[in-house]
């Protein structure tokens, strides 16, 4: 691998030995999977931090980290494996747990992370198109490779740690422009929702697995101006989780004839796959379900704000509890706003959860039987929390709310 | 008594001369290896052995369960396996444990627990020679 000067000090350890380790493990790794240099990064997110992933090792392994490092780049990381609000979880969580996370979060905010407990970290700094980065988090990659243009491989374990103390990750693949160019097309009806959206990136996965380029057309007379970034944030989270896809090149498309590109295969799917793959996904029905979760990836506040604002002026009380996970930055940066809000919602069925989520987290505690919006929840809490799942937008959770 | 000799590709530096222990599946650091002792699944020890594998799978803990292992004194000497994935050469980086790929499926075949090797690792070659009863 060829290597800066700066990089060549680095790994000889002249900026020490944290820097020097991390980029031993960027250069090894990189060099294994066939990677020519390294290459400056804007934005590191960490995906293992949540305890429950982690464990012992982990902790041990940040905590010695933490003594000598320093990240050289704007950087986040994921959801915890506890809700910030501890005392508004719905499961009691175990002491000792608690105390292992939060020496976890001091460790990673001793080394220079932002405050941020999320998996949406495009929503504190949105990536600029073209822009390198290095995160983990499945569907955070999507959403920057997708979205925003940026590049990012999934970086797994405690890689994209070590390329935030570094600043630099390896580079191949997600950075490279041959790479992004897509495999498969899809011609695929317009999504009405965020299910039907998250549906879309199910079928992507299904058909592309490990491959990570898919290109889906819309057409435009069903589309209007185009989907709610909501429902395109849904899409490549789901690809993401049921696929390894990295890229979702989302197009409208207004004849409804999709084209090929290069050797990629043209797929046509209609509304009645929709309908198919909803069956393959849910494993319960509503009427089953004890809780309603939605905020997986995490809810951005602006939407956050308008379901509560509707239960609010409606003055819906929730049988069935509404559990909504947040980002942590926003209970990082409160002024008493979100807490009490919080706290207000609870007697209204409503449990708003800061900072973690169903998948990392043991908040699921007893239920057996949940309802989500979210194909990516779908994926996970079955195999990791055994528990069965109905798959329906949260507008069906508030209708049968309201009515007595 | 059989000498056997194998090319391999490099990833992490070092030079051992070591039983070996070889489990003929990929296997998962996180969950299915015993810490404490350095034991693989099926019971038999690594510790102080170079540890001979076709690859390795599941979660991305791994890293640490090795950083784990090397600061426990249980680790491997070494480790040979077929394929090396991102997360098996994160690990054996961090707890600096010699780590060469590229073992084929014969050469796990023909490789037991009774075999004595000298492994050199150096940049982004490996050799390793055996000598099995």
């Amino acid at each position: 691998m060829k290597l800066s000067k700066v990089e060549e000090r680095m790994l000889a350890g002249d900026y020490g030995p944290a820097v020097q380790k991390a980029l031993e493990v960027l250069v090894r790794v990189g060099e294994a999977l066939g990677a020519s240099r390294l290459v400056p990064i804007a934005h590191a997110h960490v995906s293992g931090v949540s305890y429950f992933n982690i464990g012992d090792e982990g902790l041990e392994f940040i905590e010695s980290l933490s003594r000598h490092a320093k990240t050289r780049v704007f950087a986040t990381y994921n959801p915890l494996g506890v809700p910030l609000n501890v005392d508004e979880s719905p499961t009691p969580l175990d002491e000792d747990v608690i105390s292992k996370q939060r020496r976890i979060v001091k460790c990673l905010h001793a080394m220079g992370f932002k405050p941020s407990a999320t998996c949406a970290p495009y929503l504190i700094r949105p990536p600029k198109r073209g822009e390198h980065l290095a995160w983990g988090e499945s569907s955070a990659v999507a959403v920057a490779n997708s979205l925003y243009g940026a590049c990012t491989n999934r970086e797994g374990g405690p890689l994209a740690l070590l390329a935030a103390i570094a600043g630099r990750t390896y580079y191949w693949g997600m950075h490279i422009k041959a790479w992004r160019v897509p495999s498969h097309v899809m011609l695929v009806p317009a999504p009405q929702n965020e299910v039907e959206a998250g549906l879309i990136g199910y079928l992507a996965g299904k058909l592309a697995e490990r491959v990570v380029r898919v290109y889906v057309a819309f057409s435009r007379e069903a589309m209007g101006n185009g989907i709610p970034f909501s429902s395109a944030v849904h899409l490549c989270a789901a690809a993401g989780a049921w696929g390894n896809i990295a890229l979702v090149d989302l197009r409208l498309i207004s004849g409804g004839e999709a084209k090929a590109v290069g050797e990629a295969e043209v797929v046509r799917f209609e509304r009645q796959d929709l309908r198919s793959a909803l069956d393959e996904v849910s494993t319960a029905d509503l009427d089953e379900a004890e809780v309603f979760y939605a905020g997986c990836p995490h809810l951005p506040p602006e939407e956050a704000l308008r379901i509560i604002e509707y239960i609010l002026v409606k003055g819906i009380k929730f049988q069935r509890e509404l559990w909504l996970s947040l980002p942590g930055y926003l209970l990082y940066e409160d002024h008493g706003f979100w807490s009490g809000l919080a706290r207000r919602l609870l007697d209204r069925g409503v449990r708003i959860l800061f900072g973690t989520c169903a998948v990392v987290s043991r908040i699921l505690g007893g239920v057996k039987v949940l309802a989500t919006n979210s194909l990516k929840a779908a994926f996970y809490l079955p195999r990791l929390h055994g528990v069965r799942v109905a798959v329906a937008p949260p507008s069906s959770w508030l209708r049968e709310a309201r009515t007595p | 008594m059989r000498r056997l000799l194998y090319h391999l590709r490099g990833h992490v530096d070092g030079a051992v001369i070591a039983p070996l222990v070889v489990y003929k599946s990929k296997l998962s650091f996180y969950g299915e290896v015993n810490r404490e002792a350095g034991k693989l699944p099926d019971g038999r020890s690594f510790k102080g052995r170079i540890l001979v594998i076709p690859g390795t799978k599941g979660s991305t803990v791994a890293p640490y369960v090795l950083l784990s292992l090397s600061k426990r004194g249980t680790a491997p000497q070494a480790i040979v396996a077929g394929e090396a994935e991102p997360m098996l050469i994160t690990g054996a980086v961090l707890a600096g444990i010699p780590l060469a790929s590229g073992l084929r499926p014969a050469g796990l075949e023909e490789l037991d627990d009774e075999c004595w090797c000298h492994l050199v690792v150096k940049g982004a070659f490996a050799r390793m020679t055996c000598v099995c009863p």
